[in-house]
């Protein structure tokens, strides 16, 4: 990858390619801070800004925004008590107090400084881990593709927030989607009923920002915020002293490798490692009787396991085409968009362009230390904006985005009516990630599915039988799915022991 | 009876209907009968069974949970749903500024803006400078009105 560095600086070194990681990096900031973005939503926003640029610093300025989105979230959550972005939401617990005694630079300071670690270290992750899955998966064939995207699509289900039966039923929605039109092998139209616009499918982008953007906006319409955030007085970030560590260096060590750790595995995404960090620092802190008062463990832990997850989710992404969560599905749509498909192949046909993105995802990282205290301060007070506004410029901005995407008007109203589905099934607690995720990898999992079957002479069994690594995905599919019933299973035994 | 019929039940009653339809449609399509892993409805048709089984057992457990719905503000819901949809519907036709002005005044009042300089910067200003930005700045012309052609 060393060898590549010099081309890939060529890439990145140009002054659409630097703007893309300083704007990029700034917005995805101030989007971040905002609440009711998010980053997912951030980066949907950002996509038809991306359309006539080139190729890497498109790529560029799409994960400069969804990083800059991540550490963002932090600045709401510490100066209003509000999380920018759901990552945010373990960084409130302590942030808040700490702003409340007039320690809001303090706390942003340790919120930067802790998501540049953690970045940082996602960052070599990636670069270390990405190239070897991407290498292991070349000995895939269509049933091991097939058992890996089952255990991808449980993984996601079982760990995403709701009910396990609605993430399945969300998951079964999404594979469907991925059926309508064209059948792969046969090229017969599928579930059209006589629009040809369908022929080619749904476009994912335009289901993705309909039902998260589109509803997020719904949803706020019909559950209003109270009044205008109060903010606290804030005068610029406080970086810590070095002799501040001390003491608190084990906690940030074992939250980034939990970020990290996390972020590699499908659906789990940045808002788990944070609390599943802050948790365990709460637990072996020697300052635990302080969390939840303004406590900097705490702040490290969230800020630090959010931020790791960033590149991890890239991991999958990028190696095998699977994407760790929903930010990095819409991250999978725009590089397809951009003639980039993630995937065992892209390491070995684009080798420039992934050690450009490596390059520029470490400069990113990097970048949130200088832009994270620059715009912080002028972020604060866009914080007062109000609702009514953003909401308005959330559906503008989806709506251009979705018409540049293929300039067909048909999915404007794919859009605004997946607006509308979405938010009738997120009121019911029903999560879009794996609806998302399920429409992404639906066209692979059938193709292998029939591929496999073709093989095998319709002999389903011989999946597993014949091929071992097939065997172990189907296996840990299996668990992840009962992981769920087990975990209920031991709530209920605890709480009936209580009684 | 209010247990029976609320928002959660028919979203769940919804699905059911719409996946069982799907799966009866899938049978009534026609296509060239090569059988097994070659049909085109043989993957549709194992995510169906899959659908209705879900919506099914969603269905029961909703019906079991009782949870009171989630407060819903339905007429400004339904009238800026309605709103977002009639702005998909008739941007091609109108262009982008015409129906983006007129979705974000109607949003703003709705969500109670009254003061004539934020409706007017944000219900009028943001859909130009969005339509001068993309248009003219970054050449990527957005659906333009018959009445305001050059926006």
């Amino acid at each position: 990858m060393l060898e590549l560095l010099p081309q890939a600086l060529g890439l990145i070194l140009t002054a659409q390619g630097v703007a893309a990681l300083v704007l990029g990096t700034m917005l995805g900031i101030v989007l971040g801070a905002l609440p009711g973005i998010g980053s997912t939503v951030a980066v949907a926003m950002i996509l038809p800004f991306t359309l006539t640029m080139a190729q890497a610093p498109a790529i560029l300025l799409l994960l400069a925004v969804y990083a800059g989105s991540v550490y963002g979230g932090s600045i709401s959550a510490i100066l209003i008590n509000t999380p920018g972005t759901p990552q945010s939401a373990a960084t409130c617990l302590d942030g808040y107090p700490m702003a409340l005694r007039g320690e809001a630079g303090q706390a942003l300071g340790w919120a930067t400084v802790a998501s540049v670690i953690g970045g940082l270290t996602s960052a070599v992750l990636l670069l270390l881990a990405a190239p070897q899955l991407a290498a292991f998966a070349l000995n895939f064939g269509p049933i091991e593709t097939f058992a890996l995207i089952l255990l991808g699509l449980t993984c996601i289900v079982s760990v995403s927030e709701g009910s396990l039966l609605k993430g399945l039923m969300a998951g079964a929605v999404g594979i469907f989607l991925s059926t309508v039109g064209g059948d792969p092998i046969t090229g017969e139209a599928r579930f059209t009923f006589g629009q040809h616009q369908l022929i080619a499918g749904f476009d994912l982008l335009a289901v993705v920002i309909g039902v998260f953007a589109l509803s997020e906006v719904l949803l706020r319409v019909a559950a209003p915020q109270d009044g205008a955030a109060r903010l606290v007085a804030f005068n610029g970030v406080v970086l810590p002293r070095l002799a501040a560590w001390r003491g608190r260096v084990g906690v940030l060590v074992k939250s980034v490798l939990i970020g990290n750790g996390i972020g590699v595995l499908p659906g789990t995404g940045a808002a788990t490692a944070a609390f599943i960090a802050y948790a365990e620092a709460q637990r072996s802190s020697p300052r635990r009787a302080d969390f939840g008062k303004g406590e900097p463990d705490g702040l490290i832990a969230s800020e630090s396991a959010n931020n790791a997850v960033t590149g991890g989710a890239l991991v999958p992404t990028l190696a095998l085409g699977i994407p760790g969560d929903a930010v990095t599905a819409v991250m999978l749509a725009t590089l397809t968009l951009h003639g980039v498909t993630p995937g065992i192949r892209l390491m070995t046909e684009n080798p420039v362009l992934i050690a450009a993105i490596f390059t520029g995802f470490f400069v990113i990282n990097i970048l949130l230390l200088p832009l994270g205290m620059l715009v912080a301060r002028a972020a604060a007070p866009i914080l007062r904006v109000r609702e009514a506004f953003m909401l308005v410029a959330i559906v503008l901005l989806c709506v251009i985005g979705v018409y540049f995407v293929r300039g067909n008007p048909f999915d404007l109203l794919v859009m605004a009516v997946a607006g509308l589905i979405g938010f009738a099934l997120r009121r019911q607690g029903y999560p879009m990630a794996p609806l998302v995720i399920g429409m992404v990898l639906g066209g692979t999992l059938e193709i292998s599915l029939r591929q496999g079957l073709i093989i095998t002479n319709g002999d389903f069994a011989a999946f597993f039988v014949q091929r071992p690594i097939a065997a172990g995905l189907v296996m840990a599919a299996v668990a992840m799915l009962c992981l769920p019933l087990w975990r209920a299973w031991r709530a209920g035994r605890s709480k009936a022991a209580r009684i | 009876m209010t247990r029976v019929i609320n928002e959660r039940f028919a979203v769940s009653f919804a699905l059911l209907l719409l996946g069982a339809g799907l799966s009866a449609s899938s049978f009534g399509l026609r296509f060239a009968d090569l059988g097994g892993a070659f049909s085109p409805m043989f993957f549709p048709r194992i995510v169906l069974f899959f659908w209705v089984a879900l919506a099914t057992a969603n269905l029961v457990a909703d019906f079991m949970a009782q949870q009171p719905p989630a407060p819903l503000r339905l007429v400004r819901v339904t009238i800026i749903a309605a709103a977002a949809l009639a702005l998909a519907l008739l941007m091609p036709h109108l262009g982008f500024f015409l129906t983006g002005a007129g979705f974000g005044l109607l949003t703003l009042w709705l969500l109670g803006v009254r003061d004539w300089r934020g409706l007017l910067l944000v219900g009028v200003g943001l859909p130009l400078a969005m339509a001068v930005l993309f248009s003219r700045v970054l050449r990527m012309p957005l659906p333009s009105s018959p009445f305001l052609w050059w926006l």
